[in-house]
């Protein structure tokens, strides 16, 4: 389904929110992903996913915790939507039924 | 995470940029995030790098996504769209409007871009030394009893550090001397030389000039490079020349240089430098050490530093004084070391300096000032032929108006704005020039090259130079509106009510203006074919007047460049003699067209010292008055000459020509035979006069002059042929050459041709003229097909009805064309006082021109008229002959 369909980055970025719980927003959703996958991702990199997230319906955001750190202003926080969930179950369950449909024998290393 | 108190200031810039572009629903978030990031860095990393990272950022985050609408006027973008498309539509539409509105700004903007390219090049000479602003040459202008000698460059050798000393200001000094008729080059590998070439442009200078000069070492110590007096540096090209394009640089290699300056032989190469640009005054391919030349013992004689004036002399001056400063300080030098000759010969000598950026246009020497005229002239005309295709768009759409009335009627009555029809019509203004500016950049593109053939430099487009860049620009952004805002204003001036209702006669109420210019541009039409006229003319007068002597039939071979004995020199001049061919063969120490041998003072012998005026001096053979035909008026020729004698000079005599007879009082050519001259203090019997005629070219004077008796010279030899079986005479001649003077190759010329290229530079003046008169008077008329097309279009129904009644074709023709002939005959009226005083301005620089006749504006003038009749008869005619039921039908 075009529109729905689930990018790699994309599935990172969705599940570290959910590793973040409730303190996902902009900076530790960079760090987090550094930290797990070691790759550096730029702002706008991890923006323009978080908006085409955003544009399917997979994450919601809302401000909250403004500190003095960043100037006053306000944290968008992310949260992953049901739709989203539903989104990264189907993504896990077609893997899974991929990796199960692997004969064993060709995952030996020759 | 940090405490409140850790807050930094991230950098301002970055912070509006990003304020600017951001959308305003993510700039809240996302500046948190940034100045977030900011400050964990700033204490982890430092200031600096949180500050690169903060700005980094901000440009990075600059996405598509994150950008909101940055430009607010979205309806004058739309607005713009819809114009364009209208403009588009239109010129579509009239094809053979836009054809000649296009065509014609493109021919101008072209001529633009070609002219501003030469222009920039002549403008960029001498300027890209690191010092060229601080480099200047030192002239030197003599008075005699107070009348001016003129200018030139050269100096004494004493004046190199005599000036230095005399001012502190001066940085570097070097001296240079050429190397006069050039040299035999060859490359010397194991003693053993491989072909020799001729080179030119050698120079002697001093080791401060690589400095000076910011010579660029691709090889070789710079400092010093120029220490040993056998020591040679070469250019890139040289290098490739002599060593093949994949040598190694040859430092330490072995040219053997043979020549008749300084030492001749064997000289080690210590440096390899990139070539000298070719944008300057002086042409530099070979340099040698100025102490090798010194070494010469005519040099170390007293009084030597002064008396040999060949030198030139180049200074530096440091950054914080002036050129006024130190002209003030050297000015009177001479004065201090030959005042007293100076008094003697009641004459003045004044030092005065010219920056080196000058020297190529702007030069002081006699003889070369005015080059910039030149440059003065292409301008004007790159400006006029571009005016000229303005004008064109201007009247064409003024033309035009009266069609687009009621398009104009119509928005206004919907409501539009005046503003709104002016942008209309400034966006087809804009198309149009910008369509136009494509093609004429394509049109300079191809243009570029033969131009450069013509002044045999290489040219081509270069988008990235500055000037074209600027000139593409205006003419893109600027032209439109120069060009579109009177049509512009014209149009959105129309009544709302007279335009719906269809009075044809808006746009024609204009018309003197639009007669105005067409009246300009064929005066500048006139003008310019006027020129062409009169530089071609000028051109052929010279080539064609007679110069006193024989010039067809002579054959100029260039005498060797190295040392030959007496002996070689016989047998080819016999071996050459013997030649069915040949008539007569005469060597001498300079040909017309060459120069002379030596410059200098002369007085009549009894008169005072005081009355000494320059001379000029050339040393002739025997054979050489009858081989070039000279007349002689009185005396004898050198044809009985006494070969032993103390001074063969003064035993032979002078032979003076009739200038010399007039400037120094000697009476009549039979009187002046019994009259003794004093030449640079030896005496000299008077044996002959010869008629007048033109060692140089046209563009000077016949001066006093004088041949003196040498029994033979190697310099230049003159083979008269009789002009039978002439290309195997020639080939046996360069035989004889080959044979008898080895490693030398023949250089040959016929005297008429080695004469008239002294006129390259007149000759390279008319061909770029011509091209732009051909582009100014097509642009021209363009114009006018395109007025007259268009009126015909718009009177065709006059034309049908005049036809019906029985006017004859030839009648309707002339009704027609009437109006545009009178408004050319108004443009020749005013073209030919102007054309009178700009070919007097030209003329000025001959000194045998020819005269200005009414020929010179009458055949300008006819054939414009002639052009512009077949112009506006073709279209007349076709409508003229046109069936009447066509445009009749209509209504």
């Amino acid at each position: 389904m075009k529109g729905t369909y689930l990018g790699e980055f994309q599935e990172i970025v969705l599940l570290t929110i959910l590793v973040l719980d409730e303190n996902a927003y902009g900076i530790t959703i960079q760090d987090e992903i550094a930290k797990r996958t070691g790759r550096e991702v730029s702002r706008g990199a991890l923006h323009t996913a978080l908006t085409r997230l955003n544009e399917k319906g997979f994450i919601s955001s809302e401000y909250g915790g403004a500190t003095a750190e960043r100037g006053g202003r306000r944290k968008r926080y992310y949260q992953v939507t049901n739709l989203g969930k539903n989104a990264l179950q189907e993504a896990k369950s077609v893997r899974d039924d991929l990796w199960n449909s692997v004969p064993k024998v060709t995952l030996q290393r020759s | 995470m940090k405490g409140a108190s850790q807050n930094y200031i991230p950098p301002k810039y970055a912070k509006r940029f990003l304020k600017w572009y951001c959308k305003p629903d993510l700039y809240e978030d996302i500046s948190g995030d940034i100045e977030e990031d900011f400050n964990q860095r700033y204490t982890s990393h430092g200031s600096r790098s949180a500050r690169v990272k903060y700005t980094l950022d901000v440009i990075r985050f600059f996405r598509p996504f994150a950008v909101r609408k940055l430009f607010k006027t979205q309806i004058n973008i739309s607005m713009f769209s819809i114009n364009s498309r209208i403009a588009l539509r239109n010129l579509g539409k009239h094809k053979l409007y836009s054809f000649i509105n296009i065509s014609g700004l493109a021919l101008g903007i072209a001529a633009c871009l070609v002219i501003a390219h030469y222009v920039a090049f002549q403008l960029s000479f001498d300027t890209s030394f690191q010092h060229s602003d601080k480099l200047y040459r030192v002239h030197m202008t003599r008075h005699q009893s107070g009348v001016n000698q003129g200018t030139d460059p050269n100096v004494g050798f004493g004046l190199g550090p005599a000036i230095t000393e005399a001012a502190p200001e001066i940085e570097k000094a070097s001296l240079i001397h050429f190397y006069y008729d050039g040299a035999i080059v060859s490359k010397v590998k194991d003693s053993i030389a491989s072909t020799p070439f001729q080179e030119t442009d050698l120079i002697f200078v001093e080791p401060a000039f690589i400095d000076m000069f910011s010579l660029e070492f691709l090889s070789g110590n710079p400092k010093t490079a120029l220490d040993n007096p056998n020591s040679v540096i070469i250019t890139e090209s040289i290098w490739r020349k002599y060593f093949g394009e994949n040598a190694s640089l040859p430092l330490g290699e072995i040219l053997n240089i043979d020549g008749s300056w300084g030492e001749r032989g064997a000289f080690t190469i210590s440096g390899v430098i990139a070539d000298f640009p070719d944008n300057s005054h002086l042409a530099v391919d070979i340099l040698l050490p100025m102490s090798n030349l010194m070494k010469d013992s005519q040099y170390k004689s007293d009084g030597a530093a002064w008396g040999w004036s060949n030198f030139e002399l180049y200074v530096q001056l440091i950054p914080q004084t002036t050129e006024g400063l130190v002209e003030e300080k050297v000015s009177g030098l001479m004065q201090k070391y030959v005042g007293e000759e100076m008094e003697q010969n009641s004459e003045e000598r004044v030092l005065s300096l010219q920056s080196i950026q000058d020297l190529h246009l702007r030069s002081d020497v006699t003889g070369e000032e005015g080059a910039m005229n030149s440059i003065y002239f292409l301008v004007l005309i790159g400006a006029f032929i571009l005016v000229i295709a303005w004008i064109n768009f201007i009247n064409l759409s003024t033309a035009k108006a009266a069609e687009r009335s009621r398009e104009v009627g119509v928005k206004k009555a919907m409501g539009a704005l005046k503003k709104q029809i002016i942008q209309q019509f400034l966006t087809e203004s804009f198309w149009l020039n910008l369509f136009a500016t494509i093609l004429g950049v394509f049109v300079a593109f191809l243009l570029l090259p033969k131009m450069g053939n013509i002044i045999g430099e290489e040219f081509k487009l270069d988008l990235t130079n500055q000037v074209t860049l600027i000139l593409i620009g205006s003419m893109i952004f600027i032209g439109p509106l120069l060009a579109g805002i009177y049509p512009a204003f014209v149009m959105s001036a129309f009544k709302t009510t007279d335009s719906l209702k269809g009075n044809k006669n808006l746009g024609t109420s204009k018309v003197p203006l639009r007669k105005v210019l067409v009246v300009f541009q064929f005066v500048i039409s006139t003008l310019m074919i006027a020129g062409t006229y009169v530089v071609s003319e000028q051109l052929d007068y010279m080539r064609n007047q007679s110069t006193g002597f024989e010039m067809e039939k002579i054959l100029i071979v260039q005498g060797p460049r190295t040392r030959v004995q007496f002996e070689s020199f016989q047998k080819f001049r016999n071996e050459t003699s013997a030649l069915a061919a040949v008539e007569s063969f005469a060597s001498s120490r300079s040909i017309p067209g060459a120069g002379y041998n030596w410059g200098t003072e002369m007085y009549k012998f009894g008169a005072d010292k005081s009355s000494r005026k320059s001379v000029s001096v050339t040393w002739v053979d025997s054979e050489f008055i009858p081989t070039y035909e000279l007349e002689m008026i009185a005396g004898r020729d050198f044809s009985d000459p006494i070969n032993e004698a103390e001074d063969v000079n003064v035993a032979n005599g002078a032979i003076i020509n009739e200038a010399t007879l007039e400037a120094y009082n000697l009476g009549t050519p039979e009187e002046a035979l019994g009259e003794k001259l004093v030449i640079s203090g030896t005496t000299m019997p008077i044996r002959g006069v010869t008629k007048d005629h033109n060692w140089k070219s046209l563009h000077s004077k016949i001066t006093p002059s004088v041949f003196m008796y040498t029994v033979a010279s190697k310099d230049y030899f003159s083979i008269k042929l009789n002009m039978q079986n002439t290309e195997e005479t020639i080939s046996a001649i360069s035989g004889f050459y080959a044979e008898n003077f080895p490693g030398n190759p023949i250089e040959y010329h016929f005297m008429n041709d080695f004469f008239n290229e002294q006129y390259k530079a007149d000759r390279e003046f008319g061909q770029i003229f011509n091209s732009f008169a051909v582009f100014a008077i097509v642009a021209a008329c363009l114009g006018l097909f395109g007025l007259t097309a268009f009126s015909m279009l718009q009177k065709a129904k006059e034309i049908g009805i005049r036809k019906v009644l029985g006017a004859k074709m030839s009648h309707i023709t002339y009704l027609f064309s009437k109006n545009y002939l009178v408004l050319i005959l108004v443009a020749n009226g005013l073209a030919i006082p102007l054309s009178y005083f700009s070919i007097e301005y030209w003329l000025q620089d001959f000194a045998y021109k020819i005269p200005i006749t009414a020929k010179l504006f009458i055949i300008p003038v006819v054939l414009l008229m002639f052009i512009a009749l077949i112009t506006i008869t073709f279209q007349t005619i076709k409508v003229a002959r046109s069936n009447p039921i066509k445009s009749l039908r209509a209504e």
